[in-house]
């Protein structure tokens, strides 16, 4: 069991044996190979909500009609990750979801990261060299148009391999007590996180409560802008970025006024002009320099996924400074301007040895320029931000408070009496859903996003590595019914490919839609050779 | 006595080293990486590297097993890989916010429980006290405890609106003492506590119960009560009597609910140490994890060895060998 993972499995374990009971052809016992041996389909187990379950379920029901034996398993979510998501264990079919993070806006995750040769990432193991390749180019290429037909290219070769694909995106949602907030704004694409303007910074109070306070699960780890990896967007509140992502999928300058590429590695970026830090000190291209090149100096392991291609940074005048690359970066402006921070070169330089292990909290140093100051932090509890009255973007309320509350049921508890204003996640979109219509002072947003449920299927693996057998799997997944029975609707049907549709020009729309057809998935295996017994079980081609 | 208190003090010893061993070994054999939702989100592997270094997960099991055994002599169990602070600086703060619910909660659970047994043990054999009180106390013995606490919560939270059912209220900016000394603290208090006070009271209930109806038919109650005092003094001797055992069997009992303490903290969303253990672990932060679960083992076998020590001294007949 311990070497398998650690799996619900035994009496949890959710058996759904479909043999082929479906009228199809069948041929004779002696043009057939090998029965196709039961086979697993692995998925987010509860702890992660019902959606991936039903999904699961609903998926592995027409696969049996093709004459598959299938064994539902479902796996505790950090191990999943581990096993499946990053370790390349994967046995035969996974059904999961990818979040919509706010760098996932570029297409490099979708057609690389998940989908390149040998990347940790890549956890259905397909594997070409030549699309590998491309895939990494496209990264390189500046000029945005040659860049997008690239990556329309890419999609293209994917959909003809078929080595996993998305069965829908995902819908987001947020809601939150309209009787005391207004101009409570939608973030589309990207879900709810923290640091976007929308809707955090957007919303208004309509009561005396000045206080937006959000009914969240997790705490923050640290305020250390160079150590902590999971609420990224949280500390991004207090450290300005160079710049956001809008709505609409734009990059837009923020502490940074605009930014200029000078050659393919080497962007000059001008800074806001009267910015100020929380202690009063003024913002220069000093204070940006220094954090760069600590940045580079340090390679802090948290923030690694994005800076590692920086290779220094150099001040022009007080306001504009000079950031070198490794290699030329057309995701830079939408992944690290709108990731990296300025921290206060007079307080930082004077930190101690080892400033990623620097508690900024217990020595009240932290001070950043952001459109939220600190204030308090009472571990696993609460959070408590001022308003920066000073900031180019202030919010017009007095503060903002994060609520460590661990658990769906007490999200929902703190909505209700009015302890909560916004909850963002967590609770199922349905269920917020619900909530509003009960309760007249919640309202409810539906944020459709690039988060993608997807089906993987191991590459490395018979029948799996037979092309036909992974384009049959994708006839007989039915996208509609997965929306409806998993996601009570809260999600879409993905289009084909890889890139999910919300994310504009980088999706390739002249992709040919695959319908949901069992027959045509029959057929297609019935082409390649495969055949079933009389029991109606599917067999490999004759050797 | 000496002889006895030092071989179960070297037992008790053995047994901490046995639990956090095997701790130690089982955080490393489940399949699950700390780093895997940072690779997830896109960290190299030069970064992962060093993070497994800083973190003391590279070398050999047996290296890193060595070294955790050495620290573990100091009480050092390093930094928690998500608060990214000494472990201790983590759960002390906790260990006072569940010791708020969890001291008047036992307390409770233990005075009422045993003044209920004492009226249901006291009642006339066959009653309808008597059958009530132990069917109701075996009903509630039976039911985990988040059923309790979730059963709380629809009543007096959800449905009539009267109590706050998570979190520990505003801290109003107050740190230190004065958090806790607030109105808005001690009603999120109520909830919490009255759980723990409902799981922890059956037992004591029913053993005492049992004490006073065994005692009850004792020659020395025949001799009271044919001196002429009152029924309900009659009944006190009885109970008295049969503290005894609930003393000795509230140590161990102690240990046990510990258990049902980390489901009613994750129940009411109380930032205590159940609940940060329980997020320690989905986390993979096997430092923090590993200090929670020796602090657990070192309660319980405490708890123990004070329940053996205690007996002899409430009953001399008890002899230490």
């Amino acid at each position: 069991m311990i070497g398998k993972g650690l799996r619900l499995g035994g009496p949890f374990t959710a058996a759904v044996a479909v043999v082929g009971i479906y009228a199809g052809t069948s041929a004779t016992a002696q043009e057939l190979g090998e029965k196709i041996p039961k086979m697993t389909v692995e998925y987010y187990a509860s702890d992660m909500g019902p959606e991936f379950e039903q999904s699961a379920r609903a998926l592995a029901d027409d696969w049996g009609k093709l004459g598959l034996e299938l064994q539902l398993v479902p796996v505790q979510f950090s191990t999943f990750v581990t096993q499946y998501i990053v370790g390349g264990q994967l046995e035969d079919l996974a059904v999961f979801s990818v979040g919509a993070d706010p760098d996932r806006v570029d297409p490099t995750y979708w057609v690389y990261d998940v989908a390149a040769c040998g990347l940790r990432r890549n956890g259905s193991k397909w594997c070409d060299e030549a699309y590998s390749q491309r895939a990494s180019d496209q990264r390189a290429i500046i000029d945005q148009s040659d860049r997008i037909e690239a990556v329309h290219a890419l999609q293209e070769e994917f959909v003809e391999a078929m080595p996993f694909f998305t069965v829908v995106n995902r819908t987001y949602g947020i809601v939150y007590n309209s009787s005391k907030w207004e101009n409570v704004t939608s973030p589309e694409p990207v879900a709810a996180h923290e640091e976007l303007v929308n809707p955090w910074l957007a919303a208004r109070p309509l009561t005396d409560d000045r206080w937006l306070d959000w009914a969240y699960f997790e705490d923050v780890s640290t305020y250390n802008p160079l150590a902590e990896e999971s609420a990224v967007g949280w500390v991004r509140f207090i450290f300005d970025t160079f710049a956001k992502n809008n709505s609409e999928g734009k990059t837009v300058p923020w502490a940074a006024e605009s930014w200029t590429w000078i050659d393919d590695t080497t962007l000059e970026v001008t800074l806001r002009e009267g910015m100020l830090f929380h202690d009063g000190e003024a913002v220069t291209a000093d204070d940006a320099v220094y954090t760069i090149n600590t940045v580079v100096d340090l390679q802090p392991p948290a923030m690694s996924s994005r800076t590692s291609n920086i290779t220094g940074a150099e001040k022009i005048d007080d306001l504009t400074f000079r950031i070198s690359l490794n290699s030329p970066d057309a995701a830079f402006e939408i992944t690290v301007l709108t990731y990296m921070f300025i921290l206060p070169e007079h307080i930082w330089s004077n930190g101690p040895e080892d400033l990623l292990a620097w508690d900024i909290v217990a020595d009240d140093a932290v001070i950043g320029s952001g459109p939220f100051k600190f204030k308090t932090w009472l571990p696993n509890e609460v959070h408590e931000l001022d308003a920066n009255a000073d900031h180019f973007q202030a919010p017009e309320y007095d503060g903002l408070r994060r609520l460590a509350l661990g658990q769906a049921d007490a999200i929902r508890a703190a909505l209700l009496d009015g302890t909560g204003d916004i909850a963002t996640s967590v609770l199922p979109v349905a269920s917020m859903d619900d909530l509003a219509r009960q309760n007249d002072f919640l309202e409810f947003i539906e944020v459709p996003s690039h988060g993608s449920v997807f089906v993987w299927m191991n590459n490395e693996k018979a029948p799996f590595n037979d092309r036909a057998f992974r384009m049959a799997i994708r006839k007989a997944s039915n996208k509609q019914r997965v929306m409806i029975e998993g996601w009570q609707g809260f999600a879409v049907p993905a289009s084909e490919g890889p890139v999910p549709r919300v994310l504009g020009q980088w999706y390739n729309s002249d992709l040919e839609q695959i319908a949901f057809d069992i027959d045509a998935a029959r057929q297609e295996l019935e082409d390649a050779g495969y055949g079933w017994g009389s029991d109606g079980a599917l067999h490999f081609p004759v050797k | 006595m000496r002889a006895y208190i030092l071989r179960r003090l070297l037992q008790s010893i053995v047994v901490v080293f046995a639990v956090t061993t095997i701790m130690f070994f089982i955080f490393r054999i489940v399949p699950a990486d700390p780093t895997a939702m940072m690779v997830e989100r896109g960290m190299s592997e030069e970064a992962r590297q060093a993070l497994l270094k800083e973190w003391g997960l590279t070398g050999s099991l047996g290296t890193q097993y060595v070294s955790y055994i050495k620290n573990l002599m100091v009480f050092d169990f390093g930094e928690s890989f998500f608060y990214k602070k000494p472990v201790w600086d983590v759960l002390l703060p906790r260990i006072v916010n569940t010791l708020w619910i969890a001291v008047p909660g036992l307390l409770m659970g233990a005075a009422i429980g045993a003044g209920l047994g004492m009226v249901v043990g006291w009642s006339k054999r066959g009653s309808a006290t008597e059958r009530s009180g132990i069917l109701v106390a075996t009903i509630i013995r039976g039911t985990p405890s988040f059923i309790i606490g979730i059963a709380l919560l629809a009543i007096f939270s959800s449905w009539l609106g009267w109590l706050p059912g998570f979190g520990m209220g505003d801290a109003n900016g107050k740190t230190g003492i004065a958090r806790f000394l607030q109105g808005d603290f001690l009603i999120h208090l109520i909830l919490p506590v009255l759980a723990i006070t409902i799981y922890f009271l059956p037992e004591n209930l029913l053993l005492m119960r049992s004490g006073v109806a065994e005692n009850r038919t004792e020659d020395y109650i025949e001799l009271v009560r044919a001196k002429g005092v009152s029924n309900s003094r009659v009944a006190w001797h009885a109970g008295r009597n049969s503290l005894l055992p609930l003393i000795t069997w509230l140590f161990p009992a102690l240990a046990e609910t510990i258990a049902g303490i980390v489901v009613i903290e994750i129940v009411f969303s109380w930032p205590g140490i159940g609940r940060e253990l329980v997020m320690a672990v989905t986390r993979q932060d096997f430092p923090l994890a590993q200090a929670a679960f020796f602090l657990l083992a070192v309660m319980i076998v405490v708890a123990n060895f004070a329940a053996d020590l205690t007996y002899g001294k409430l009953d001399p007949r008890v002899v230490y060998r």
